[in-house]
């Protein structure tokens, strides 16, 4: 039988008609096309489910339409991107192998150190590649896997094959088709059963080139009972031109297993983030998705949760920043599709300098879903004149016997507030700085601290200035 | 060659329809220019954000016949104050052209906006023309209302209140039919032109006891310290869109904004809402309310826009829904979209069911379980009827939901 | 009670092929997969797009709009963004022709589950 995964692609269908490129090329030519696909499924030794994988999503990718809503990605030009840069030869075993150029980035970024006092693992890409992944022994041996995505595929096929594009599936959207067919690099995850990985888990991704773009592909698997943390940071360096990142990650929570997901965003604002995340969360378990959207031009982000059975539980904490020039339109997604599931969205948005920031999310109850509850709640704060909040939630209940409550607010900091805390002799920058803190709080606090105190750290650093 | 339009859209038949009712020239051009805007314009898609949820696909446009015998126009005519004109829309285009002339769909309501308004503009029958001078109070409510009587036909009813600055007036719209199991196409325009410091009241009440497809707006511009409230309240129709939209556009306007939707059977409401606040120091209060049961939709769709420089607002929407029956759906999709920072800016949506535990309270007391649905829906739409200030107007309501109670 | 209604001779649908008819108020896919008739709701649980205009291999039918996939002998969800399963119906082949009996029974089974 022709079909080798779970989404019969058809394999012998994309087995002819490419050409076999003689050489390792290590930065693909700009612009993507069938050959740039196959290039990178070679060069990187894939079997061939995996490269009809590809082939059959960059066809998908020409045909489905551009979103018509949301951000303006009318400027996107996806022939002058490089989708493939391959930045070191193979991955290093510890951070001094690195080249020099790379270390200094993640020293400069304090991730070796962090690695050192309070992570069970790291990870860290550099353009398409993983440059460096390493698990603590004693998670190890509890066998959880953590991998960059190309060495799980190497590792451990038969996990990938069955869980891969199951999630979402690359005919989903533009953006998950094109990750679906360049997806270099992300994070593969597995918790066995009954493991409790109770520090986290940390990738860090990083663009440095200029008109890259970044695809990495993230795989969570949680067996049931199972528990994990996992914390990505994004960053990349200001350039004139425009750099993509169109991340795909899947998340798999399983009966009474917790996933937590946790983003602190912070890409230079002339990246275009266009990021698909999804989870499926089984009987009794729970997928919290925190996201923390500081920097990027624009960033399409809706995490999702689907509640697939009794006792699932979904949570969404968002925090977006949009300064000038910057449109934040993130959100979530929570699918109800059981009885007596659960899900709570929580949104803090500011837009300051001519920003745009807000929340776009959907909440859908499917017949049959009784007893199931859902609380959203978005707030906007908006710094100046010059700014916009929106907000754009949205609700299809399909079922009677359910409780679904939507909240927002948008407001401004009152001259009340400033005069009060002023009148106590903290200056009016600082006083801005705390009345924006007291706002994100209740989503700050649900970080770790080191998380918390960079979270707030950029929050102040994008409040630099604010005060005339 | 292949016909565009079919030949009851056709240019003839509008001559037609503009010579029977002996219209002057510019309404006849005026129509033939709205039926070239609809010749260019596509029946609107589910693939379009606004028509997602309401799908006209199966509508069949060679089957619109414009009522010959419409019925609309105002009820009764009291005695009114000095200056005050309160007539059939026709009756105005004859006797009051200039006025007709410069409010009737262009500055508020325009056929350029889409397929169903061109067609509005080139087949509108009937309707009423009301006009307040200024600084004239009409203390008592005006009614008017418009009734289909045969069954495949189109209806194109319209409403137009100007009230002159400073003035008061109250219009109660009454939209009805006939019942029975036959189809109709409604396709109705409001104009609400509020001037500077007038206050209008306008009430809609439809209930169409057959199976009609409705699209229709009800959009108001309001001037500098001038008020509106509206009502618009749908029992009827098998599916019915409606935008329904207050313009704040002078400096110190208010809109009150309620809305009731009790949907039974396969009914289909998608009711779109819009606070637009283009001036500062405006204010606006939204709250609609929809019950459904059986296999019924409703959709609540509503967006509050802050446009830059519009400070000092203070703009409120409260959607809330309440499911009756296992089959029934309720949508709600409040949105926001603010391009000013001084201001107060809230929404909230609820859904919910009937509680069993507060049904098993009444029925404890000795409440047959019908008495006690009745009494939960009753409490649901009280929050809004008690913010009607007419009582006979309230008192109605009440019994038109309970007649719904027991459709 | 509804009765078995006539789909196609086996012949005029091949492996790998796909029909659609309308009955009972529906309209249903039947799949000839490698010589077994399969026949489900011809619409994605999802958004309602035909599974028949989707590409299938084997037992797989993938919907044309987002994605999802279908067992179509099972009803099953494969992968997201559908999570309900589609219904299936039962078909029998006599005298080398086709036949569906249009009466819905609920599809089983969801991703990630055996």
């Amino acid at each position: 039988m022709a079909t080798t995964n779970q989404l019969g692609i058809d394999v012998e269908k994309y087995k002819y008609g490419f050409f076999e490129p003689e050489n390792y090329v290590f930065k693909a030519r700009k612009g993507l096309s069938a050959e740039v696909v196959a290039e990178i499924s070679h060069m990187k030794g894939e079997p061939d489910w995996m490269r009809a994988f590809r082939l059959h999503a960059y066809e998908q990718f020409l045909k489905k339409p551009m979103p018509t809503w949301g951000a303006d990605l009318s400027t996107i030009n996806f022939d002058d991107i490089y989708y493939y840069i391959k930045p070191t030869e193979k991955m290093a075993e510890s951070w001094e192998d690195l080249p020099d150029e790379i270390k200094r980035t993640y020293d400069r970024l304090g991730i070796p150190e962090a690695e050192r006092k309070f992570l069970a693992g790291v990870g860290a890409q550099y353009e398409s590649e993983v440059v460096y992944h390493n698990l603590k022994d004693e998670w190890e041996k509890l066998g959880v896997i953590f991998l960059d995505t190309d060495s799980a595929l190497r590792e451990h096929e038969d996990l990938l094959r069955e869980y891969f594009g199951t999630v979402i599936p690359p005919e989903d959207n533009k953006f998950a088709s094109l990750n679906s067919a360049v997806w270099s690099g992300g994070s593969f995850v597995y918790v066995p059963a009954g493991v409790k990985v109770d520090i986290p888990l940390q990738a860090y991704f990083r663009i440095n080139a200029k008109n890259v773009g970044q695809f990495e592909r993230t795989l969570i698997i949680c067996e049931p009972g199972s528990y994990v943390h996992y914390v990505e940071g994004c960053t990349a360096p200001v350039y004139t031109t425009d750099s993509l990142h169109s991340a795909v990650v899947e998340i798999i929570v399983k009966e009474g297993a917790r996933c937590r997901y946790t983003t602190i965003q912070n890409w230079s604002t002339n990246v275009y983030n266009l990021v698909t995340k999804r989870a499926v969360a089984y009987r009794d378990a729970t997928m919290e998705w925190i996201d923390g959207n500081l920097g990027s031009k624009i960033t399409m982000k809706y995490p999702s949760v689907y509640l697939l059975e009794p006792g699932a539980k979904g949570e969404i904490l968002s925090v977006a920043f949009a300064g000038k020039g910057q449109h934040q339109d993130p959100g979530g997604k929570v699918v109800h599709a059981a009885p007596n599931t659960q899900s709570v969205i929580v949104s803090k948005s500011i837009s300051k300098d001519g920003g745009r920031a807000g929340y776009r999310g959907l909440v859908k109850i499917y017949p049959g879903a009784t007893g199931s509850r859902s609380a959203v709640r978005c707030d906007a704060l908006i710094l100046d004149d010059q700014s916009r909040s929106d907000t754009y939630p949205t609700m299809e209940i399909d079922e009677q016997d359910v409780s679904i409550t939507h909240e927002a607010t948008v407001s401004k900091i009152s001259d009340e507030q400033l005069f009060y805390l002023m009148s106590r002799g903290v200056k009016e920058d600082e006083a801005m700085n705390m009345i924006v803190r007291g706002f994100v709080e209740p989503i700050v606090k649900e970080l770790p601290l080191e998380y918390a105190v960079e979270l707030n750290r950029l929050i102040a650093l994008e409040m630099e200035g604010s005060v005339g | 060659m292949a016909l565009t339009q079919p030949l009851s859209l056709s240019r003839a038949a509008v001559e037609a329809l503009s010579e029977r009712l002996s219209e002057p020239r510019w309404m006849r051009e005026f129509r033939l220019r709205a039926l070239e805007t609809a010749e260019a314009l596509p029946v609107p898609t589910t693939s379009e954000e606004e028509w997602r949820r309401t799908d006209l696909s199966t509508l069949d446009l060679s089957a619109l016949r414009p009522d010959p015998d419409v019925v609309s126009g105002p009820a009764a005519v009291p005695a009114l104050p000095q200056g005050v004109i309160f007539t059939s829309l026709p009756a105005a285009v004859r006797d009051h052209p200039d006025l007709v002339r410069e409010y009737f769909m262009r500055p508020c309501v325009r056929p350029d906006e889409s397929k169903f308004r061109a067609l509005h503009g080139a087949f509108w029958t009937g309707g009423t023309f009301l006009y307040v001078p200024e600084g004239v109070e009409v203390a008592v409510p005006l009614a008017s209302s418009a009734w289909i009587q045969s069954a495949g036909v189109a209806l194109y009813p319209h409403t137009l209140i100007v009230a002159e600055r400073g003035s008061r007036v109250t219009l109660l719209d009454d939209f009805g039919s006939m019942a029975g199991p036959w189809t109709a196409f409604v396709d109705a325009v409001v104009e609400l032109i509020v001037k500077d410091g007038a206050t209008v009241r306008y009430i809609s009440r439809q209930d169409w006891l057959a199976a009609v497809t409705e699209v229709g707006i009800v959009r108001g511009r309001i001037g500098r310290d001038a008020a509106l409230h509206t009502l618009i309240v749908a029992f009827g129709g098998q599916v019915v869109k409606r935008n329904v939209e207050s313009l704040l556009e002078g400096p110190g306007s208010s809109s009150e904004m309620l809305g009731l939707v009790f949907g039974h059977d396969g009914q289909h409401f998608d009711v779109h809402t819009l606070q637009d606040h283009r001036a500062p120091h405006t204010f606006s209060d939204l709250l609609y309310k929809n019950a459904v049961k059986d296999h019924a939709r409703s959709v609540f769709s509503g967006m509050i826009r802050v446009h830059p420089g519009a400070q000092k607002t203070n703009a409120f929407q409260a959607n809330r829904n309440l499911i009756l029956s296992g089959g029934a759906k309720a949508d709600s999709i409040p949105n926001l979209e603010i391009m000013a920072n001084d201001l107060r800016c809230t929404h909230g949506s609820a859904t919910s069911r009937l509680n069993e535990e507060h049904l098993f309270y009444l029925m404890s007391r000795g409440l047959r379980r019908v008495d006690a649905v009745r009494m939960v829906v009753e409490g649901f739409f009280a929050e809004l009827l008690d913010r009607v200030p007419l009582p006979d107007v309230r008192t109605a309501l009440q019994q038109d939901v309970d007649r719904k109670m027991v459709q | 009670m509804a009765e078995f209604v006539l789909v196609a001779s086996a012949a005029e649908l091949p492996p790998g092929g796909v029909t659609v008819i309308t009955a009972g108020g529906r309209s249903i896919a039947v799949f000839n997969v490698a010589g077994a008739f399969y026949a489900v709701d011809d619409s994605c649980t999802h958004e309602y797009a035909p599974l028949s205009q989707g590409t299938r291999v084997g037992e797989i039918a993938t919907c044309p709009k987002h994605g999802s996939r279908f067992n179509v002998r099972t009803g099953g969800v494969l992968s997201l963004p559908a999570v309900v399963p589609v219904n299936i119906y039962p078909v029998k082949v006599e005298d080398g022709q086709v036949y569906v009996l249009p009466e819905p029974q609920r599809g089983r089974g969801m991703p990630h589950k055996a």
